[in-house]
């Protein structure tokens, strides 16, 4: 990516974080490392990137658009992009706390009482505690606000009783942001509350699942008479549905303040597939000389410029007065579909050793884009599918009607 | 000259004020039945518009300040392209951008002292030729010969598919020297010169073979040094593709537009059409594509301002890209207006045909890929 002309404190920062991350850079752990935080599963893996976690965060590199008050550098926004341009190009492991530092994290940063900032966002940073989030039900996916988990009042305490799945990370979680009905009379969107729920209760039971890569990384979380304090409630009762709605717009990456700042996953990058063009044969010559390769990669290139592109232009507000909203608003859609698509073009350019399984012997980097391939789907899904985000887009930034 | 490209891509007040004032001045006056009326007249533009063009400072938006214009970059003209390219406006513009900024690259002070204030205040009309029929779009393959004849030189060969050289009094082309490719400038009213009309799919534009049958110049004709056209307009290209890219941007968001307007409105099954997904989620694609070319036009734009040695990179990659979001967004506004969207009525169809057009002119998206692909993998 090219140098921008950036104020004089982003600039500091840039060298300040090559630097580290040229420095610093993780010796080989032995093992092998998860693509994504979606697939962490085993807990040496987890351990090991938790200390790493903590390194970046020593180093003043994570949450550097949080208030000092609570472990961050009070930098302004798009700061944190530029931590997170210089990881991917030194090329060092990924933050595991994703889901404390970009949707739980900035939603109790925005809505949190000053007590709840204090108890919980530096040991995000810090990856002291780890969390997860369980918004989708066996029932309410797509139609979150179906979801059926409840909490019920008690005194000082509440009671939640349910279910919920795919929760990414709850096998390591210390914290949990909760969706659950706390007025079942009431509208569907009314009656949901978000809690900061402590994983670690009686009651709570954890089953994981397995991934169709073979690996873990979610699971089912059942919840019987778990007894949570009333403090645990985040806003106010009843507010849930709209608390939900901004964590989501965190997730989607359509709004600022996220502490890690990716853009594209590095797991597959043009850079990367024109490496592997030259190595992989096609009738005996790299393929890096077929010219169907040679403009499909061309093609995929002048994407990933563009949506790089688009990351700049939507700070500028001249350039984008007529819509505001569509490019973060279109930044999931956009940015997962083309890791798909990169993912699906490496096996291609692979040839024949796209049949072999990842970790087999004979793989190709050890099967790293048949692995990638299949998670990129993690993201097309998860966080609101594709077609949930085109509803989305459409009825917001295009003002059509709604289609349900 | 800087060698970064600017985060705020170089966009400023004196952008958005050019914006504006275009954007006022053609919706007022480039609307569609405007335009209809135009395509339909042999030169195919109004002189008054062109009047206007002049005054409002685009015609001499390339053109430096001390030849008479204000020498604004790449971003400040893909500001003006792209707001061209929303009301559709027909005017031989291409062909006098291209001529002023071959003249900024490479002509002698002579030349551009006699040139580039004419082009500025719009009394000169340019055209610049650089392809034959059987070279595609690559400039290299130039067959057209210079040739010494005792003091003077001797044009002859044909350009095709000249921009703008219907309404052109000067006309620029490439030929082949000892030396390799050279341009010279051609008065077109010179004994020799013919021009053949092209009937063209988007009749908001006009162009011309141009033939030269043994045309007598002298050596103040050539522009630049004896067979330096090639890197002439490796330097010049950029902000073609650049110029053309946005035009194609701003066509390409007006559809979207048009298309998101009608799908509110058509009710069939009891609800607006915009309100199935077959209809939401292919407008929703279009506005990812226009959104990410517009993206990267400004981009390309601004590196060529500011960061030279990206321009060429960046600038076929927003030619490419454009090509084929015009094309989609074409596609689809004629297939969400149905039937009506077929018809010669609809004013969706003269925006297709500019998409048509456009995708065909100066290298479509996989002659620019397959360039791309040589900067990007190499060999
Ligand atoms: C890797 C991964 C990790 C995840 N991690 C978490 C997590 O940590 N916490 C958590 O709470 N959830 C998590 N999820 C769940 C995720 O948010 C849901 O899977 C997602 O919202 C889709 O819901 P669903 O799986 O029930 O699919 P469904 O809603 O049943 O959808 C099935 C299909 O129907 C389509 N569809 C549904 N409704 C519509 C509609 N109105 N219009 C058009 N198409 C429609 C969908 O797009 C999809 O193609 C994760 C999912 C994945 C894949």
């Amino acid at each position: 990516m090219a140098q921008h002309d950036e104020t004089p404190d982003k600039r500091r920062l840039r060298e300040e974080a090559r630097a580290f991350f040229q420095d610093n850079r993780p010796a080989d752990p032995g093992f092998k490392l998860p693509q994504t935080f979606l697939e962490v599963e085993s807990e040496r893996q987890f351990l090991w990137l938790k200390e790493w976690q903590r390194r970046v965060h020593d180093a003043g590199l994570l949450g550097v658009e949080w208030p000092e008050a609570y472990g961050g550098r009070g930098m302004p926004p798009g700061s944190q992009r530029v931590v997170a341009e210089e990881m991917s190009r030194a090329g060092v492991p990924f933050i595991v706390n994703r889901i404390g530092l970009d949707w739980a994290g900035p939603t109790i940063l925005a809505e949190g009482t000053e007590e709840q900032k204090k108890r919980y966002l530096r040991n995000i940073l810090a990856c002291e505690e780890v969390w997860c989030q369980g918004f989708s039900e066996p029932g309410a996916g797509s139609d979150l606000a179906s979801l059926r988990t409840t909490a019920v009042r008690r005194g000082d305490h509440y009671v939640i009783n349910g279910h919920k799945v795919w929760t990414t990370q709850a096998m390591w979680a210390d914290w949990m942001i909760l969706l659950a009905r706390t007025d079942a009379a009431a509208p569907k969107h009314v009656g949901i509350s978000y809690f900061l729920f402590p994983m670690k209760s009686q009651g709570v039971s954890v089953r994981p699942l397995v991934k169709m890569t073979g690996e873990g990384g979610f699971n089912q979380v059942l919840f019987e008479d778990v007894e949570i304090p009333a403090s645990s409630l985040l806003g106010k009762e009843g507010e849930g549905w709209r608390l939900a709605v901004m964590t989501l717009a965190f997730e989607r990456g359509a709004q600022e303040g996220s502490a890690t700042g990716g853009i594209l996953s590095d797991a597959v990058r043009v850079g990367r597939i024109v490496e592997l063009a030259r190595e992989a044969r096609r009738d005996g010559r790299p393929a890096s000389e077929d010219p169907w390769v040679r403009d499909k990669i061309a093609e995929l290139a002048i994407e990933e410029e563009a949506l790089l592109a688009s990351a700049l232009r939507m700070k500028v507000p001249g350039l984008v007065e007529e819509r505001p909203m569509a490019i973060p608003f279109m930044g999931k859609l956009v940015g997962s579909e083309l890791s798909q698509r990169l993912a699906a073009l490496a096996q291609e350019v692979e040839g024949p050793a796209a049949q072999y399984a990842f970790g087999a012997e004979r793989a190709i980097e050890g099967g790293h884009y048949q692995r990638a391939y299949m998670n990129s789907f993690g993201f097309t899904i998860g966080g609101g599918t594709s077609e949930i985000q085109r509803n989305l887009i459409g009825e917001r930034i295009l003002g059509l009607p709604r289609s349900t | 000259m800087t060698n970064v490209i600017p985060d705020d891509f170089g966009y400023g007040e004196e952008q958005a004020m050019l914006r504006r004032e275009a954007r006022k001045v053609l919706e007022g006056a480039s609307t569609t039945a405007a335009v209809r009326g135009w395509m339909e007249t042999p030169a195919g533009f109004d002189e008054g518009m062109w009047r206007t063009a002049a005054e409002a400072g685009w015609l001499g938006l390339a053109v430096p300040a001390e030849h008479g214009g204000s020498g604004l970059g790449a971003v400040s003209l893909a500001v003006l392209m792209e707001e061209m390219g929303r009301a559709l406006l027909p005017l031989p513009f291409f062909g006098a951008l291209f001529t002023t900024l071959v003249l900024n690259e490479a002509g002698s002070d002579a030349q551009k002292a006699q040139w580039l204030p004419d082009l500025a205040e719009g009394k000169l009309f340019g055209a610049v030729g650089t392809e034959e029929r059987a070279g595609g779009w690559d400039h290299a393959h130039v067959e057209d010969s210079a040739r010494r004849e005792g003091d003077g030189i001797l044009l002859s060969g044909q350009k095709d598919l000249v921009v703008d050289a219907p309404s052109a009094n000067l006309v620029i082309a490439t030929f082949r020297e000892e030396a390799g490719p050279s341009l010279f400038a051609v008065e077109a009213r010179s004994p020799g010169v013919t021009l053949l009309p092209d009937e063209l799919v988007d009749a908001t534009r006009r162009s011309g073979a141009v033939q030269f049958g043994g045309v007598r110049v002298g050596e103040e004709a050539r522009i630049g040094a004896p067979g330096a056209a090639l890197s002439i307009l490796g330097r010049v290209m950029p902000r073609i593709w650049a110029a053309l890219a946005a035009e194609m941007v701003g066509g390409a968001d007006r559809l979207l537009s048009m298309t998101v307007e009608y799908a509110k409105i058509r009710q069939q099954f009891g609800r607006a059409i915009g309100a199935f997904q077959a209809v939401k989620h292919p407008l929703v694609d279009v506005l990812a594509r226009v959104e990410m070319t517009r993206s990267l036009v400004y981009r390309a734009a601004a590196a060529i301002d500011h960061a030279p040695a990206e321009g060429e990179r960046l600038a076929r990659m927003a030619k490419a890209i454009a090509s084929d979001t015009y094309a989609l967004a074409a596609a689809k506004a004629v297939q969400l207006h149905g039937g009506i969207g077929f018809t010669w009525e609809c004013d969706v169809q003269l925006y297709f045909k500019r998409a048509q057009w456009s995708r065909a002119a100066f290298g479509d998206a996989a002659h620019h890929r397959r360039r791309i692909a040589e900067m990007v993998i190499g060999g």
